[in-house]
């Protein structure tokens, strides 16, 4: 019998299967009674082996049931958080502990879905069958279950990949003020992964974001083909606190399944500080006490137990990791305030984007002096490794003097090709958008500003002869662009192919000299 | 200004010497009247009950029944319960169809028929 | 007085002399109508401006002259070489020219293949797709049938539940129902 015919003998079967269930003997349960309700927390007297944590299933007079979860376990009441709709419940409703703590559907079945922390579906594609549920808070691999880090993972983004390199399992954060590219070079490192066929999945929480972003956000990763590798985690502004504070742990169970099974995942909480925001809404209405700036005493750990669980596993456990890309919004870009300077002692590394770059349309506006990446070289593909050596000096070097330049007309040929060096480089960092670089077009357009091929072109050309070169490249030196994507080092017999090119290049662009008079 | 533990403490005692229970129950009103806790009169009676129960091994449950309880489900329904005491109130209720529901302090049996079938109809273990 | 005209004076005075000369002797060469002072006289004429021409003229005219004759010579050289060097450039082109043409034909036999490779490619891969389609519309028709049969079955039960509640309102009275409580809390006590 085929597995689609539906015949009434099974369903009558299964109608008296669940009839007789219900013919079983009562049993004496652990009740309590909801006291009071509101914004989002109910109080509720008696289940004393409550467990923190623990899912309570609240009755409502419809027969239903809402959920919450217990947080507070108080002497005489316990504060649950709801995680359905509060209308529902009114005070004096019966409500059973579950024996379950909080847990979310995990596993390749939620790849390319658009889901609520609770698993629930939020696009269009039916339920979401996972075959395996873990649960939402899980303690962090140890040392001996870690290995470090060193594979990396390429952003796509030159600034990013050569100065400040991230590698799997690392937790990098990108910091900045609002409208500043911190979601972009998420996106973009996104896009890179499916450009370059790495195998990681994507997972994106947003933290109560503006639906129409997520929506704008998924629209693109649809066109760009990344959302095959995808897993979106969304809770807007509108979602209930408690829902806004599961997200970015239950997307980090789904991150570890993939972790936990020798896969690499990648996930971007965007952003904590609204995470942060959400959780100081709860314990206030938890009546805990608040501490600076009104957060909980306890709101360091909030963050460290959820970065924590990103790791790099040893070759015994499967090699498989988990890196995270935390956001955190400042205000007018102070990093020294407290949920900034918190999550900047957890992480190994942060990206730190300036308003004032960005309107320079320096873009992506990475500061280079404040950013760091801690994991650093081990990170690095070899062949990116080899040319990206001074970069960093020579930015550093070059942001001195001009400064100094703006005052000074008589500079000496040194200085002026310090300057000169660094504008072209600046220039060479910036990157359009949803247009990552592979491994050997950064190595080799990096090669080529070091040897000073670009130092005889004019600066605006320099978009253009990039482009250009990438081409001629691509065309001619298929092979070998091909081979040095696999990451190796360039031998000089390569690095010469790459100059030469760059050299014929540059020739048509160059400035033309004026023909002298016989 | 009196802790509810205190207070819970006081009622105890003046419950042990009083037979008087409106005296009594007016007394704790101009209380928490005068002291604006009127909300808490449902924690207090619950810790009361709790009281009673350590100290004296009293314990009262509400069954609710749909058609009046006869001697023999009294006794079997106190039965369940294990206490020196045991005081039942009972309340009637015809919505529930049939069956009764116990409630004792923290605990509560639910056996009434009107449960049952909620679960049947929304598939509820 | 110029050379020019010293001579002009001794050649009129041996033109002079030549005619006393000959009016005096008509007979020798005279005879023959010659003078022979005057051809002396103009031979040394003849001689001084040879000397003359020689010693200033004559260096700088074959000077010139040599001078023209070797740009001469030079012109045509380098004319013969500009013909030499376009004839060589001249192949040049049309040794580049066929070069471009090969590559050119290379490069289109590559971009065929490629095009080829790539359309094969993605016919696989558009075939795969359509496997993977139908494989995941036969899971979704199978889930479709599993919720189809779970809402039957909750509609079903809700509907006895409802036909129970009517029954019961009727039919269980109060010893009916004591008897089932008694029944149900012996079990529990057991």
């Amino acid at each position: 019998m085929a597995t689609q015919d539906l015949t009434i003998k099974e369903l009558g079967a299964d109608i008296r299967a669940a009839i007789e269930k219900l013919k079983t003997r009562p049993e004496i349960e652990e009740a309590g009674i909801v006291t009071r309700i509101g914004d989002g927390v109910a109080w509720i007297y008696g289940l004393r082996n409550a467990g923190y944590n623990e899912m309570i299933d609240i009755e409502t007079t419809e027969g239903g049931k809402v959920t919450a979860f217990a947080l507070n376990l108080g002497d005489d009441e316990i504060g649950a958080v709801l995680l359905g709709d509060e209308r529902l419940v009114k005070a004096g409703a019966n409500a059973h502990l579950t024996g379950r703590i909080m847990e979310v559907p995990v596993g390749p079945e939620l790849v390319g879905r658009v889901v609520d922390p609770l698993g629930n579906p939020l696009d269009d594609k039916g339920p979401v069958k996972a075959s395996h549920m873990s649960p939402v808070e899980r303690p962090a691999p140890g040392v001996l279950d870690r290995k470090s880090v060193h594979e990396p993972l390429m952003t796509g983004l030159m600034a990013i990949d050569t100065m400040v390199p991230i590698g799997r399992g690392q937790r990098e954060l990108i910091i900045g003020d609002r409208q500043t590219g911190k979601t972009a070079i998420a996106v973009d490192t996104m896009i890179n992964q499916h450009r370059q066929q790495t195998g990681v999945i994507n997972i994106y929480v947003a933290i109560g974001q503006k639906l129409s972003k997520v929506a704008r956000l998924v629209e693109r990763l649809k066109r760009e083909g990344v959302m095959d590798q995808t897993i979106v985690v969304a809770t807007s502004a509108a979602d209930p606190a408690s829902l806004q504070y599961l997200a970015p742990y239950a997307a980090t169970s789904m991150g570890e399944y993939f972790r936990d099974n020798k896969q690499h995942a990648l996930v971007i909480y965007d952003d904590l500080s609204k995470h942060a925001a959400a959780y100081r809404q709860m314990s206030l209405l938890l009546r805990r006490p608040p501490g600076r700036e009104a957060y909980p005493g306890d709101v360091f750990y909030l963050h460290s137990r959820l970065l924590e669980r990103s790791a790099k596993m040893s070759d015994e456990n499967g090699a498989g990791s988990l890196t995270a890309l935390p956001i955190i919004e400042t205000q007018a870009g102070d990093i020294s305030a407290y949920i900034p300077t918190n999550v900047i002692s957890i992480t190994d590394g942060q990206i730190f984007m300036e308003t004032n770059l960005f309107y320079q349309g320096i873009r992506p506006a990475i500061s280079v002096g404040l950013s760091v990446s801690r994991v650093g070289g081990s990170a690095q593909t070899k062949a990116v490794k080899s040319v990206a050596g001074n970069l960093r000096l020579s930015l550093a070097q070059f942001r001195e003097l001009a400064a100094f330049a703006q005052f000074s007309t008589d500079l000496d040929t040194e200085t002026k090709q310090r300057i000169e060096r660094g504008q072209r480089l600046t220039e060479l960092l910036k990157q359009p958008q949803y247009s990552p670089l592979g491994v050997w077009e950064q190595t080799a357009l990096l090669l080529t500003a070091n040897e000073g091929v670009f130092d005889g072109i004019s600066i605006e050309q320099i978009k253009p002869v990039q482009a250009a070169l990438l081409s001629e490249l691509h065309k001619q030196h298929k092979k070998d662009m091909e081979k040095l994507n696999q990451g190796d080092k360039p031998d000089d017999k390569l690095k010469e192919t790459i100059l030469k090119a760059a050299q014929n290049v540059v020739k048509s662009y160059e400035p033309k000299a004026e023909k002298v008079k016989a | 200004m009196t802790s509810r533990k205190e207070l819970v403490a006081a009622i105890y005692q003046l419950m042990q010497t009083s037979t008087d229970s409106k005296h009594l129950a007016q007394h704790i009103a101009a209380h928490l009247l005068d002291q604006r806790g009127t909300k808490e009169v449902g924690a207090i009676l619950r810790e009361l009950e709790s009281l009673r129960l350590n100290r004296d091994g009293v314990l009262e449950i509400t069954a609710t029944s749909a058609h009046a309880l006869s001697a023999e489900s009294k006794a079997a329904i106190k039965a369940l319960f294990d206490a020196k005491q045991i005081i039942m109130h009972e309340q009637q209720d015809p919505s529930l169809l049939g069956g009764v529901k116990v409630r004792a302090h923290d605990r509560q049996v639910d056996y009434s028929v009107r449960t049952r079938l909620q679960r049947l109809k929304t598939g509820a273990n | 007085m110029s050379v020019l005209h010293f001579v002009q004076i001794i050649g009129s005075e041996a033109a002079t002399g030549a005619g006393h000369a000959a009016a005096e002797e008509s007979t020798g060469i005279a005879a023959l109508g010659l003078d022979p002072l005057a051809i002396l006289a103009q031979a040394g004429t003849f001689l001084l401006l040879f000397w003359i021409v020689k010693k200033f003229a004559l260096g700088k005219i074959v000077q010139t002259l040599e001078k023209r004759h070797k740009t001469i010579d030079d012109g045509v050289r380098l004319g013969q070489k500009m013909e030499a060097e376009q004839a060589k450039l001249e192949e040049k082109v049309e040794d580049e020219l066929r070069k471009a043409r090969t590559e050119a034909d290379k490069i289109l036999a590559q971009a065929s293949r490629e095009a080829g490779e790539v359309v094969k490619s993605a016919e696989e891969k558009a075939s795969e797709k359509v496997d993977q389609m139908i494989a995941d519309a036969h899971v979704r028709i199978e889930e479709d049938m599993q919720r189809a049969r779970k809402a039957l079955e909750k509609d079903v039960l809700s509907m006895v539940a409802e036909a129970t509640e009517i029954i019961l309102e009727e039919k269980l009275d109060e010893k009916k129902d004591n008897n089932l409580i008694q029944r149900a809390f012996a079990r529990l006590r057991a």
